[in-house]
């Protein structure tokens, strides 16, 4: 059922732990229906630059100070705010199934300490600016798989299904 | 006063209750911001096509459209015939297409669908004031048609009948959201079309049917049975003919509580079906009134208030239950309308304005309670209003349709058909429509011209959206990309076709761009995305 996949060069990456095997995917996917058949599934891995900064309060603020963790979508650009590092595994995979990093490292975690700072205005809704230090920052990989399936009229379609929790949405419909 | 008896009381106290009784249900099921505000999406295409019928025809198809018909003969038809292709050009353009794109966006409300379509720092602000007055002025509008509806039918004092009709609706609508409201429409709309078929049959007999009627109205005025109204008034008018049809034939795909309907479509494929229903429900409902209206007169030839055909014929023909119970199927229209737009207001008072502008990491639970605590405050303050009366009020809400029409219309129906479609466009679109609307029932343009508000208001609208598309900055890729799989044909399983897509949303986005920009699938045997 899985295709196996071009050869290419291998290269280690750190990787947010597969909570889904292949099977796992599998049965989860034909539990919600039985009305189609899975052709073909292969790994892919998403490039996030994970970073820590530290947010420093002063005088009576200072007990929310803390450190805080922020995503940055490697192919989009786009960040988020994470709650916790995650559980990582570290593991060797074709070059060919990531997905390139195609956004600068040093303009994430410039743009990181922006969306801490807009984090803190709107939740924290406190007036003093803290002081936002960057701690370090790690390149991280998400593993997801890309699903061909068969519908019963013979039409292909495609799903990705998050590695990690389970979820999963259709690709091209 | 037409009926003020203990059996109309009983059954409309009946009526009030269960609908009561179906707000409860519905808020001890409603979990999370996406139930209450979009029935958790999962609703069926019979109940979708129903809730969105109901929600289209208001109290006006039990008392001014039979009204209409008795004045102006056959001529009304026009708007019958826009009415019941309604469904058709409204699921049929917009439904499936419209329910995939929502879902891609991940949006819970009509206006955050603009925002994200035609992302700008304004579009939001320029939807939401144009929908948040037009749809209040809608809400007043109903709550005012309950409470004289319920006045001149039981003879309830005005105050007491608005206080009555209003307060019901704000209840089940603030306690049990998107599927108390999807579910008492279901209810209310049985009763209308019930009501309406019962009486449509029992007059039909007593005017010895089609051939009967014509040859009556015949013989009280010839025009009647003519294609330009009594005493052909409307005469070569096709501007006008064009708006009746038009109106009803367009205008719900431009109408925010209309359209919501589709965003809460268990899966896009219900389309199709709920096509289907919907027609059949409004062939039986939408053509009979205006028939009514012109049986009424023959049957009723001295009727002092037209407005009251449907239940005089009522009373006149069935038993006093049944005559009730077409009572209620009257305020039951007025309802369904009404429970929508206010839904509508909690929606984007809660999603569109608190989230957007106040507290952008709301919890679910905290959009939930802020839209109810919406619900409820435009309820009440409507109440008050309503209440007050101010001169005027009623005028100017009563152009509604035709603004919000003119309006949204291009930017709902461009957002999914259209790649070129853009930001500056929808701008265009929703300002010039919108002032075009109000300038054109303002100078009372209408009647000069012989171009109803609605005809102009959509073809300048149209005209500046696509003249604003060419000038500004085109949709991005990924945006192409998503209206591109909005309109696929495959037919993906049920159960597949709801998957949880929003939380991996921006990954899927980035992964597809990234599938068809490189060679991944090629090299492992894929077919292409």
């Amino acid at each position: 059922m899985t295709g196996k996949g071009k050869e290419s060069e291998k290269t280690e990456i750190k990787c947010i732990r597969n909570g889904f095997k292949m099977e796992d995917a599998f049965e989860r996917l034909y539990k919600r229906s039985k009305h189609f058949s899975i052709e073909k599934m292969e790994l892919l891995f998403y490039p996030y630059l994970l970073i820590e900064y530290e947010v420093k309060y002063r005088g009576r603020l200072e007990r929310l100070s803390g450190n805080v963790l922020v995503l940055c979508d490697m192919w989009r650009g786009q960040f988020s705010m994470a709650k916790t590092a995650g559980d990582f595994t570290k593991i060797e995979v074709d070059e060919s199934s990531l997905v390139p990093v195609k956004y600068d490292k040093e303009r994430a975690v410039s743009e990181g300490s922006r969306t801490v700072y807009g984090e803190i205005q709107t939740k924290k809704k406190v007036l003093n600016i803290p002081d936002i230090e960057y701690i370090y920052d790690e390149l991280i990989y998400k593993p997801f798989y890309i699903v061909e399936c068969l519908n019963d009229d013979k039409e292909i379609f495609h799903i990705l299904f998050d590695a990690v929790n389970g979820d999963f949405s259709l690709l091209n419909a | 006063m037409i009926g003020g008896g203990v059996t109309e009381y009983v059954v409309l106290l009946i009526y009030l209750v269960a609908m009561i009784g179906i707000g409860v249900y519905w808020a001890k099921h409603t979990k999370t911001s996406e139930d209450y505000l979009l029935g958790g999406r999962r609703i069926g295409a019979f109940l979708t096509a129903l809730t969105l019928q109901t929600t289209s025809m208001s109290g006006y198809m039990f008392m001014g459209g039979p009204a209409q018909s008795y004045r102006d003969g056959y001529f009304t038809l026009w708007y019958a015939v826009g009415d019941g292709g309604g469904a058709i050009f409204n699921v049929g353009i917009l439904g499936k297409r419209m329910r995939r794109l929502t879902y891609f966006l991940g949006c819970l409300s009509p206006i955050e669908y603009i925002e994200k379509r035609y992302p700008g720092k304004a579009t939001r602000i320029i939807a939401a004031i144009i929908a948040i007055a037009f749809v209040y002025g809608y809400v007043l509008a109903q709550f005012l048609s309950a409470g004289k509806t319920m006045c001149a039918l039981l003879g309830v004092p005005l105050p007491v009948a608005i206080v009555i009709g209003a307060g019901v609706i704000i209840f089940y609508t603030f306690a049990g959201g998107y599927l108390a409201v999807a579910w008492t429409d279901f209810v209310q709309g049985i009763l209308m079309v019930c009501s309406m078929v019962i009486i449509f049959v029992l007059a039909w007999s007593q005017v010895d049917g089609l051939t009967g009627l014509n040859e009556g109205l015949r013989a009280v005025d010839p025009t009647l049975v003519g294609m330009w109204g009594k005493g052909n008034i409307y005469m070569g008018q096709w501007g006008v003919v064009a708006g009746a049809i038009g109106v009803y034939l367009i205008g719900y795909m431009g109408l925010p509580h209309v359209v919501i309907r589709h965003m809460a479509m268990e899966k896009p494929s219900l389309a199709k079906r709920t096509v289907v229903i919907a027609t059949v429900w409004n062939q039986l409902f939408i053509f009979v009134p205006y028939i009514i209206g012109l049986m009424g007169i023959l049957m009723l030839p001295d009727i002092g208030d037209p407005e009251m055909v449907v239940l005089t014929m009522a009373y006149e023909l069935l038993p006093v239950v049944l005559a009730a119970i077409v009572l209620v199927a009257i305020m039951s229209a007025i309802m369904s309308t009404a429970d929508a737009q206010l839904m509508l207001m909690g929606t984007m008072l809660g999603r569109d304005i608190y989230q957007r502008y106040i507290n952008k990491d709301a919890t679910d639970k905290q959009l939930m309670n802020v839209s109810r605590i919406c619900i409820l405050l435009v309820g009440v303050v409507s109440v008050i209003i309503a209440l007050i009366q101010p001169p005027g009020v009623f005028q100017l809400v009563v152009f509604s349709f035709a603004t919000l029409g003119s309006s949204f219309l291009p930017s709902y129906v461009g957002a999914v058909w259209t790649k070129w479609g853009n930001t500056t466009g929808c701008y265009a679109s929703m300002i010039v429509g919108c002032i075009t609307s109000i300038v054109w029932e303002a100078a009372g343009l209408a009647p000069i011209t012989g171009m109803h508000t609605f005809f102009i208001g959509i073809i300048v609208s149209i005209a500046a959206y696509c003249i604003g598309s060419a000038i500004g900055k085109p949709p991005t890729e990924e945006m192409k990309e998503m209206i591109d799989r909005a309109g696929c044909k495959i037919k993906i399983p049920a159960g597949l076709a709801t998957a949880n897509y929003k939380d991996i949303a921006p990954e899927t986005n980035g992964v597809l761009t990234f599938l068809k920009d490189s060679s991944y699938m090629e090299e492992r045997g894929f077919q292409p995305v």
